[in-house]
């Protein structure tokens, strides 16, 4: 408000005209601003409610010429307003979703494929320390594959070119500086770059498979530079058959 | 005396009328006054609440703050809430001496009677929907695992969705709301599930090699869009709803993340790396069309959500910190808004869901008034909330 010592004045000269005149100085057919749509509702002295229909005009035809029942609001607030009966009820029902009729086509296997070959690792031994030392490390948002990591990328390429029974799963992961939808596809961008590189020197495309985590498993929970650069990885699942 | 003092305060308040009000001459020696109300909309709007029990002036407090307004006592308000309640809640909102919203509300819990009162304030005030009465999904983590949970805009409700022990993310609400699409990692690997809201039936819509990340479908509830790295990178892919008739949509070396549709389900904008950092791109869902939205004051963007009038885009910017920011849908100049990320809209495309963090590895959810930029906390019995997606 702009002249805040004037509302106040306006405000007393307003408690001081009801006060002095009382509080039913507004009629429903003269003074009250139309509201759209709500009844305005009037109570007789016996407390009998007399409900105006919708009235578009909102002058209240039907009233018996009193102005609106005042009870006085618990607290106080503002005389004059009308309460009581005769006001818009309206039922609240409690949410139930969906909104509307909807026939969405049945829930089914409509498209997805593949995945045998992961139900099949379970076939297999999980290798989590032969190649524990080969973790690849990645710069901030990056997911090459730098040339100081590419020796260990070179062992564990030995290793499954002699022996092709084996199988790799990469896992990417990142620290937690990205947002994390973010940080799940730059896991698996890391995951693909070392991937590319198992490829590119011969190893079959079925025998790796890559796999995203994210910000979700940290190597170290601290909270700086060094702990952050342990966690931006690819880290090998080595398989082996069960003899 | 008594006499002029009488035309002092006559004179006064005339004048103060004058000024907060239009004069307009309807038949002669009748005056009808204009509400005309001064106030900035980009500051939070003065509002007072007397006469309800606290249960309810608590409930009408929170959800008033999320609409853009600051409680404040009654004679530094513009609007004024008042009424009672006795089971059946009476409620009053007042401008002056009219009542844009004079109401009684029956037939549910108090705490709903008041959301639906604080809508139809919100409404009056705002011209706008209130979002009382909606939900969203979120995904609760702890060490390793997390499930995805439904709960009430203000953190009431929490229900979990799954229940599964493994890691989870990237909540999508489908099909008019009937059915949530997450990535589940149950089954060792990260796999989409669709599954039915009132029932918990589900089934995996993509299982494929590699990994299959945040689902999103089409608001008309006919497509599902992913990203998936069965090419060898993670892009953008379009099927039916079900998964079925896969077609690749981008096929960029540098990945792609977090697509989010336009509300006619014509196009999708996402997250690539292909020009260098992370920025926002739209493309038609059959795979036509590609264009960068241009960013002008924003490095990065990623995470973005369209909104649901699609007029504009919410994304997250990192610089140091995170920064919400909002776009115009057809490109143009960032509008930097409040620290946080992950955001998402409400239906009224006005008040936006977010992520905060607590150091780094806690997570919880908060509420943005845009034109305001008013925030309040949701204040969820569950620690560590992240990714939410609020229901349309």
């Amino acid at each position: 408000m702009k002249k805040p010592a004037l509302m106040k004045l306006l405000v007393a000269t307003l408690a001081l005209t009801l006060t002095v005149t009382g509080c039913r100085t507004k009629r429903p057919d003269k003074n009250i601003t139309p509201i759209p749509g709500v009844n305005v509702g009037i109570i007789d002295p016996d407390g009998n409610t007399g409900i105006i229909g919708e009235d578009p005009n909102g002058t209240g035809a039907n009233s018996n010429g009193r102005g609106p029942g005042t009870t006085g609001l618990d607290g106080g607030g503002l005389s004059g307003i009308p309460t009581g009966g005769g006001m818009t009820t309206v039922p609240v029902t409690e949410p139930i979703m969906p909104l509307g009729p909807v026939t969405p086509p049945p829930m089914g296997d409509g498209g997805y494929t593949q995945g045998g070959d992961i139900d099949a690792e379970s076939n297999m031994l999980r290798d989590t320390t032969s190649f524990a030392a080969n973790t690849i490390q990645f710069g901030y948002d990056s997911s090459v594959v730098g040339s100081a990591e590419i020796v260990k990328l070179d062992e564990v390429i030995q290793i499954l070119l002699t022996d092709g029974a084996l199988k790799l799963i990469v896992e990417g992961h990142c620290d937690s500086r990205g947002t994390e939808e973010y940080n799940r596809s730059l896991g698996e961008r890391r995951a693909n770059s070392v991937r590319d590189h198992l490829i590119t020197a011969g190893i079959g495309a079925d025998r790796v498979r890559t796999i995203t985590f994210g910000e979700d498993k940290p190597k170290d929970f601290g909270q700086d530079e060094a702990a952050w650069a342990a966690n931006r990885r690819g880290e090998f699942v080595l398989l082996r058959p069960r003899n | 005396m008594k006499g002029l003092n009488t035309f002092r305060i006559a004179l006064a308040a005339l004048f103060s009328f004058g000024i907060g009000h239009g004069f307009a001459a309807d038949a002669p020696g009748r005056l009808q006054i204009e509400r005309r109300i001064e106030h900035d909309p980009s500051k939070a709007m003065p509002i007072s609440i007397t006469g309800f029990p606290p249960q309810i002036a608590r409930v009408l407090a929170f959800d008033l703050e999320v609409a853009g307004c600051r409680i404040v006592p009654q004679d530094q308000a513009i609007y004024q809430v008042s009424g009672k309640f006795s089971g059946r809640l009476e409620g009053y909102l007042a401008l002056g001496n009219e009542y844009p919203v004079a109401k009684a509300y029956q037939g549910a819990d108090p705490r709903r009677l008041a959301h639906a009162f604080a809508d139809d304030i919100a409404m009056a005030i705002n011209k706008v929907p209130g979002v009382a009465r909606t939900r969203f999904l979120f995904k609760n983590r702890t060490r390793g695992q997390g499930e995805i949970y439904v709960a009430d805009y203000d953190g009431n409700g929490v229900m979990p969705l799954t229940r599964d022990g493994s890691i989870v993310a990237a909540p999508a609400w489908g099909v008019n709301n009937t059915r949530i699409y997450y990535t589940s990692y149950r089954r060792q690997n990260p796999d989409v599930y669709a599954q039915e809201y009132a029932s918990g039936k589900r089934y995996v819509v993509a299982r494929y090699p590699g990994s299959n990340l945040t689902p999103v479908p089409s608001p008309d509830g006919t497509k599902l869009a992913m990203v998936l790295s069965k090419s060898g990178s993670p892009n953008l892919y379009v099927s039916d709803i079900n998964g079925g008739n896969l077609r690749q949509i981008t096929k960029i070396r540098a990945g792609v993340s977090t697509p989010t549709w336009s509300p006619d389900s014509r196009w999708i904008c996402y997250t690539s790396r292909e020009a260098g950092p992370a920025r926002l791109f739209k493309i038609r869902a059959d795979g036509y069309g590609k264009e960068r939205i241009s960013t002008v004051g924003a490095y990065n963007c990623t995470e973005p959500d369209w909104s649901p009038d699609g007029k504009y885009i919410a994304f997250t910017t990192q610089r140091g910190g995170f920064t919400l920011c909002i776009v115009p849908a057809a490109g143009g100049r960032v509008e930097q808004l409040v620290s946080g990320e992950d955001p998402s809209w409400a239906p009224n495309s006005r008040t936006l869901m977010f992520v905060k963090r607590r150091g780094d590895q806690s997570y919880y959810l908060s509420l943005l008034d845009v034109p305001t930029k008013q925030v309040k906390d949701v204040p969820l019995s569950l620690g560590n909330a992240s990714q939410p997606a609020w229901a349309r």
